[in-house]
């Protein structure tokens, strides 16, 4: 244990209370207690987080074996998915506390709740490769009963089978890390690259190999083509809050993981031109086409926001995948812009499960005599999503696109843009309809369920209104006013790349 | 010439004796002096071993003072008497374990028969140990048929009687053949001592006169002595004959009588036909051949039978395989291995007949697997006494068997193109040894199902000379694994005499 | 003979095993002061081992017992890699002879089961601590023995197949072993078979007929393979899943099976030598081998619904990295290769341990019996979440250290079937998740349509007979009145569970001394 110690709080503070909050149901069995806890524990998880962002600095944990470290670093990227995080959870969290009081085993879920945060803080402070697959895999085993927590027959399928996925895409990536231990001094993030070109000599079809791996395989939490299954299949099953954050942000984990690879540990450089690029660029561009058209034929909401969830990160790899600034600058916007949408998306659906009962989109005819309010949030989210100007989403598909343009990756710096297009207006095509419906159910409609159950104007109460209408007001406002965050962005790809 | 020196030919005239003059009296007296004389001669054996061993030389003996080319000689080395002292503890434990049971087998008036037999048995045995010439070889071979078929008839229950027929009729191929290639060899060189046959047949061999009768002579002998071993594809006999006769019998049959004709065939090859002949004939490519089928054929069928004596019995046919394989391996240290393994395999499979005696008893007579189920606990002695023998059989180290393995492993590595086929014959030949015998082990120690026939669950104590003849097998077994060196040492200096 | 203190743990277990079978105490079968007098042996000669090892393990300290013909002698030798399976087990005895004692307690013929479990504590040290390789294969063919009294004890019709099928493979296996045994003997430099690190070897001679040997070298991997479930020879492990829980854990997840695995290191690296083997087709046989025995046993364990059948396939896997690691012929492969050797050892007996747990304390066999046990049981549960884990290979677990290090092994071997063998460990990773994560998943989070869902996988394929169906219509929901065991079966547990996190948290010091030993000798 040296250096800033800091580093560990925002950590080790959500994992113990999210520790004491499972066995408090012991002694503690009251719902108020519990949501207080969870509620400060999440502002002061906020707090935390920016201090330690703030003050910077590294923290070696522990030593696993000789080579092996453990150890915490803040830089630029790790500020930003650190902060994202922390403020997104705290919104979820906030909206937890009103749709949790509809399901049953509340001390669980806010116990795992609070220890998913703590892992993923710790994922996104590592400062080296060992570290973040640490993390990776205890992400994926604390967040296991988020999935799980219905208990029904299909939760436990879905359960097993994000767990399934989750762990062969880990493996996988693990063959590329046993690889770069091996050529590379250590495995500590460096913009630009560890790698040690004597060590590799010889050995470049295998570093490709081993790339590669890893980009499927953290890309399996990504949802990317071909790991992608069980993101619409365990999504939906839980509780709203859980697959907002779910889709949110632990896809954005594989992104991450997919960024200290490519640019903090081999090195963009040693990929571009390379066979691995384009596969990676094909596998991105399949996954956005095809996630968009499962989103388009999906009745069921919460599925069909799940099937955006795969094609939208997909986005974000594509970014990526291309290996110069402007796109990169584009992904990382995306990560933020996505997150925040998204979040808004599965939060209104969940508004829509608890206040009527709603799940297929066909059912939510007139939602907009139900809950004007919240369906105004979900729209502007939802043409954050789509694209259209000024909302976020057209900031970060204008660098992707025209990152893809100056990208010189010859057929792919046009068809990549159009395939973006074409998942553009399908976007609008699965988004829409809702607002469109919800506002104008069309002459035929009677609304008699709404009558019947004393639906109209039965808005979600504050607790869950307030979470999804700043998170539609940030996917507007950075849309606005995106300068200060593309700046950054600006200086992170410039120092990768 | 010194007194000790008449011992091989005192304890032969000895045993012969006792034979007849045990016609006269009555079985127990015939059972006490039979089991007195092998007791003697074992000795006078040990005694003419301790003199070999301490002039180091061999020496004939001439009986009946003709000289040569008639008469008839012995001789007597280091070989010769670790044999024969083997050869007799062995019979006298046997015949000490079996005593009850053959005194239920046998009629009461005919229990002198059965060990007038025994006493001529060993008396033949010895014989064939000792000979140093072809004619009084073939005498004593047929001696020794005609008391195997009595030990066998005597037993008149099941099919003792088919089975003495078959072993007759089998025998007597067996010595006819042995006869035919006497008489020729006798043809072409004018002897039958084996010195002066030797020498003539090497004189022959180099003038390279006479190839092909030489060839059938070596073909002849070793068909005969074959058949008449139970060497695999002549073994049809084996299995009722060892499988229906009195225990004594069985382990008297098996594991001397058979091993007694090996030996005989060993001293013949080295020293009348002449081992180098031998091994350029490719004779013993032949006899390697059916060792080695033999050893996988044999426990194949051995895993067939569900009768525990017959599976026993044919276990035997696997056995002779390997001493037979080691024969064949044309080598020094093959011979070595081939001579230990007839030692190992008389001291186990006649501690396996008695031991099984034991577990019989408390089955109620029953010799099946599912009679058999738990006989180790009602007789305990005997559980571990068939325990131990059926691990010397699968080679396990510290017995017996284990220093026959390793004895013919290692001697294969000196033959080049015989090296693999030996060592993964013997490695899937132990493991079938293992499917038989340890399943039968495990089936002793099992317990009994609700189904099984009932028995009086008590436990049986054997009579105290079975329980002291199955210790002392047992003790056997571990000296010949624990403290080999010795003896192999003996049986190396003692073929070196031979030659 | 001032060695003596290398052949007590040996002779003392082995003879105080001999005598329990013989002596009466008084007319009760069983009694405390017996238990007393057992775990009070067991610990004196565990105690006796690490006085050895304290007392130095380079090798030099030697005691021959005999001479058992011409040039084998029976010796015993403690040598580093010796002193880390002695040590290893002497760790693992007492822990599993006190939860033996709970788990047997309503057993009868309690006498004789301690009286052999005792006897194997002493020749498995036999194995650690033969000196040549002739020791190695007297105490190899003994332990077959007696053990088989062990797999036999319920005394059924399956347990007597379980044990005849344990026997025919192991002796089988030692007969192919006892050719390698006697190639060594005759091509051997120095005359004997004594182990000597980096392998005894004649090579001029050997080189002569060196297809020859590597044919037998193949063949004595298979034979000692047999023990160490390689495939095509792993039948017996599943099969012998029938004996008590004891013996399962510790004598079919550790002693037995790591026999066979660490007589092939001592073949492979102090016999035959990795210089003579290295590169030739012999050693990407046996490679290939333990990669096809790693996949095949994890495939099986996921398709397998009995929970100690389940673990036994996945011993059949988890061995082959053993071997695998062995058939890298390098200096990190060996010590790859002890590592997994030790992890192993902890994370299985862990595992094995919480499947008796379950066993004694609600009589379920099946896994899809266990559906919510996992808050009725947490202490048991809760061990098996750490060994199931670590057996996946998660970080911070002593799992991930071994993988790690095969994988650092295979990577610097830079042979092409070592990477294959790479992705093979890390689909037998996958697998294990699966098979190991399902239980934990069952456990804890009993999925709401338990009855039906029963129902359904006891009609699955993969052999359920009807008996096990009915048996899964019966009782699918815990009962109310199951809790943990007693403290002499959580205890074990506990420790084990705590061993591996150490070693996953801090594998600096074994590691180290793991790869001086494979310094020596690869």
């Amino acid at each position: 244990m040296e250096g800033n110690m800091i580093l560990l709080l925002p950590m080790v503070c959500p994992v113990a209370a999210g520790i004491v909050v499972l066995a408090g149901k012991m002694f503690r069995k009251d719902r108020k207690y519990l949501t207080g806890v969870s509620v400060m524990v999440l502002v002061l998880e906020f707090a935390l987080t920016l201090w330690a962002v703030m003050s910077g600095g590294s923290l070696t944990m522990l030593r696993l074996t000789e080579r092996l470290t453990l150890g915490l670093g803040v830089d630029e990227v790790s500020r930003l998915f650190a902060v994202l995080t922390a403020s997104v959870w705290l919104l979820v969290g906030i909206y937890s506390v009103a749709y949790m009081s509809h399901e049953e085993e509340e001390h669980r879920f806010f116990g795992y709740y609070l220890i998913v945060v703590g892992v993923l803080m710790g994922l996104n402070f590592s400062a080296n490769l060992i570290t973040l697959y640490v993390f990776y895999e205890l992400m994926t085993l604390t967040s296991l009963p988020l999935v799980l927590h219905e208990r029904s027959k299909e939760a436990v399928r879905a359960g097993l089978k994000y767990l399934f996925y989750s762990v062969a895409g880990a493996f996988l990536a693990l063959f590329g890390i046993f690889f770069l231990a091996g050529v590379s001094e250590s495995l500590t993030f460096t913009a630009g690259g560890v790698l040690n070109d004597g060590a590799l000599a010889g050995k470049e079809g295998l570093l490709l190999i081993s790339a590669f791996c890893m980009i499927v395989g953290f890309g399996a939490k990504a949802g990317m083509f071909p790991l992608h299954g069980w993101l619409p299949t365990a999504h939906p099953v839980a509780p709203a809050c859980a697959s907002a954050v779910l889709s949110g942000l632990i896809t954005k984990a594989g992104v991450l993981a997919i960024i200290r690879v490519v640019y903090y540990v081999i090195g963009a450089d040693r990929l571009r031109g390379t066979w691995v690029q384009n596969g990676w660029i094909l596998l991105t561009l399949l996954t956005v086409f095809m996630g968009s058209m499962l989103a388009y034929r999906e009745p069921v909401m919460k599925k069909r926001l799940a099937y955006s969830t795969v094609s939208q990160v997909s986005y974000v790899l594509f970014g990526l995948s291309m290996l110069n600034q402007t796109a990169f600058v584009g992904a990382l916007s995306h990560v933020v812009f996505h997150s925040v949408i998204k979040h808004a998306l599965f939060l209104t659906a969940g508004a829509v499960i608890v206040t009527t009962g709603w799940t297929r989109v066909e059912q939510m005819r007139g939602l907009g005599q139900v809950m004007p309010k919240t369906l105004a949030c979900y729209t502007i989210a939802a043409l954050a999503l789509i694209g259209i100007p000024p909302a976020s989403g057209f900031v970060s598909k204008w660098y992707l696109a025209s990152g893809a343009l100056s990208s010189g990756t010859g057929v792919w710096s046009w068809a990549g843009p159009a395939v973006l297009l074409v998942s553009a207006l399908l976007t609008a095509g699965y988004l829409l309809p809702l607002t469109i419906q919800g506002y104008f159910p069309g002459h035929d409609f009677k609304g008699e369920e709404i009558q019947k159950r004393k639906l109209a104007g039965k808005e979600p109460s504050l607790w869950m209104l307030a979470p999804i209408g700043v998170l539609a007001a940030a996917a507007l406002l950075f849309g606005c006013f995106p300068g200060s965050l593309i700046s950054m962005l600006q200086s992170i790809a410039a120092s990768v790349l | 010439m010194s007194f000790v020196q008449n011992f091989p030919f005192f304890s032969i005239i000895l045993a012969m004796f006792s034979g007849i003059i045990s016609s006269v009296l009555s079985g127990k007296k015939a059972r006490n002096l039979s089991l007195v004389m092998i007791a003697v001669t074992t000795a006078l054996s040990a005694g003419t071993l301790l003199f070999c061993l301490r002039t180091g030389e061999s020496y004939p003996y001439m009986m009946g003072h003709f000289p040569a080319p008639w008469g008839n000689e012995i001789r007597a080395g280091i070989l010769e008497g670790v044999t024969a002292v083997f050869f007799g503890v062995v019979m006298f434990l046997a015949v000490l374990g079996g005593l009850d049971h053959t005194a239920e087998d046998v009629e009461e008036n005919k229990l002198n028969l059965f060990y007038i037999m025994i006493d001529l048995m060993l008396s033949s045995l010895l014989a064939l140990v000792y000979t140093n010439d072809l004619f009084t070889a073939y005498v004593f071979v047929e001696i020794n048929t005609i008391a195997g078929c009595g030990l066998i008839m005597i037993r008149q229950k099941g099919r003792s009687m088919s089975a003495a027929i078959r072993y007759m009729i089998m025998s007597q191929l067996g010595s006819g053949l042995f006869l035919i290639g006497l008489s020729i060899l006798y043809d072409i060189t004018g002897h039958l001592l084996m010195s002066p046959a030797k020498e003539s047949v090497a004189a022959l061999a180099a003038s390279g006169a006479y190839r092909i009768p030489m060839l059938v002579i070596m073909a002849v002998v070793g068909v005969g002595l074959a058949i008449k071993s139970g060497l695999y594809p002549f073994h049809y006999w084996i299995p009722d004959t060892y499988g229906y006769a009195t225990p004594t019998a069985s382990a008297v049959l098996s594991g001397l009588v058979s091993k007694g004709y090996i030996f005989l065939l060993i001293k013949i090859f080295y020293r009348v036909l002449g081992y180098d002949n031998l091994v350029s004939s490719q004779m013993v490519n032949v006899l390697y051949v059916f060792g080695i089928t033999g050893m996988v054929m044999g426990s194949l069928h051995a895993i067939h039978e569900t009768d525990t004596r017959r599976m026993t019995a044919y276990s035997s046919v696997a056995q002779i395989g390997y001493i037979y394989m080691g024969i064949g391996l044309g080598t020094q240290y093959g011979m070595v291995a081939a001579v230990f393994h007839i030692f190992t395999h008389s001291a186990t499979k006649a501690l396996l007949f008695i031991s099984a005696v034991g577990l019989y008893e408390a089955s109620g007579d029953k010799k099946d697997y599912v009679s058999l189920r738990g006989a180790g606990y009602r007789n305990p002695l005997a559980g571990i006494g068939f325990t131990v023998g059926s691990l010397s059989m699968v080679g396990f180290p510290m017995l017996s068997g284990f220093i026959s393995k390793l004895l013919f492993a290692t001697s294969a590595l000196e033959s080049p193109h015989k090296m693999l086929p030996t060592l993964i014959v013997l490695a899937v030949s132990t493991t079938l040894n293992a499917v038989y015998f340890l399943r039968l082990v495990i089936t002793l120690y099992s317990r009994r199902r609700p189904e099984d026939a009932p028995i009086p669950e008590v436990k049986v104590r054997s009579s105290w000379h079975l329980r002291l003849a199955i210790l002392c097998f047992i003790a056997v077994n571990l000296v010949l694994g624990m403290w080999s060196q010795p003896i192999v040492q003996a049986i190396a200096d003692g073929l070196a005499m031979f030659g | 003979m001032s060695e003596i203190i290398l052949a007590l743990p040996v002779f003392f277990p082995i003879l105080s095993g001999i005598f329990m079978l013989f002596y009466r105490w008084g007319k009760e079968e069983w009694s405390r002061k017996r238990e007393l007098f057992i775990e009070g042996l067991v610990v004196a000669n565990s105690l006796l081992i690490v006085a050895a090892i304290a007392g130095g393990a380079d090798g030099d300290r030697r005691i021959v017992l005999f001479r058992l013909y011409s040039a084998l002698t029976i010796m015993f030798k403690l040598d580093p890699m010796g002193s880390v399976f002695a040590g290893l087990v002497a760790f693992l005895w007492p822990l599993a002879t006190l939860y033996a004692f709970e788990y047997m307690k309503h057993e009868e013929r309690k006498n004789t089961f301690f009286a052999f479990y005792t006897m194997t504590y002493g020749i498995t040290m036999g194995i650690a601590l033969a000196g040549n390789l002739v020791t190695l294969y007297l105490f190899y063919e003994m332990l077959t023995l007696v053990t088989l009294p062990l797999v036999l004890f319920p005394l059924t019709t399956e347990a007597v197949r379980a044990g005849r099928a344990y026997l025919y493979y192991s002796i089988g296996g030692a007969a192919f072993a006892f050719i390698g045994l006697v190639f060594v003997l005759g091509f051997s430099a120095i005359g004997t078979t004594e182990f000597i690190a980096g392998g005894m070897l004649d090579v001029g001679r050997a080189l002569e007929s060196k297809n020859v040997l590597l044919f037998v070298y193949v063949l004595a991997f298979f034979g000692f393979g047999v023990k160490a479930a390689l495939f095509p020879c792993y039948r017996w492990l599943p099969k012998a899943a029938v004996a008590p829980t004891p013996v399962t854990a510790l004598l079919h997840a550790v002693a037995v099976v790591k026999s066979g695995a660490f007589a092939i290191l001592r073949l492979t690296y102090f016999s035959f030598g990795t210089e003579f083997l290295r590169g030739t087709w012999a050693q990407w046989v046996v490679m290939g081998a333990a990669l096809v025995t790693i996949a095949f046993g994890s495939t099986m364990a996921v398709r397998e619904v009995h929970w100690k059948r389940r673990l036994a396939y996945s011993t059949v896997s988890n061995l082959s990295y053993i071997l695998f690691g062995a058939a890298m012929m390098t200096p990190l492969g060996l010590a790859a290769a002890l590592s997994h050797l030790v992890a192993h050892a902890f994370m299985k007996i862990c595992a094995f341990f919480c499947a008796g747990a379950v066993m004694h304390q609600s009589g379920k066999t099946y896994i899809y019996q266990l559906n919510g046990m996992g808050k009725k049981m947490p202490v048991t549960f809760g061990c098996l979440l750490v060994s199931s884990l670590s057996l996946m290979g998660i970080p911070l677990f002593a799992g991930f250290v071994s993988k790690w290090n095969l994988a650092q092994a295979a990577f610097d071997s830079g042979s092409g079937l070592g990477l294959v063998g790479v992705a093979v460990i890390l689909y037998s990773a996958l697998m294990t998740g699966i098979y190991m994560m399902t239980v934990i998943v069952r456990a804890y989070f009993p999925s709401l349509a338990g009855q039906t869902e029963a129902a359904e996988e006891a009609a699955l394929p993969g052999g359920v007979d009807k008996d096990d169906q009915e048996a899964a219509a019966e009782v699918v929901t815990a009962e109310d009145g199951l809790t943990d065991p007693g403290w002499k079966m959580t205890v074990p547990l506990v420790i084990f569970a705590a061993a591996i996190l150490v070693i996953g948290l801090h594998s600096a010091p074994l590691i180290s001394f793991l790869t001086m030993i494979g310094g020596e000798a690869g």
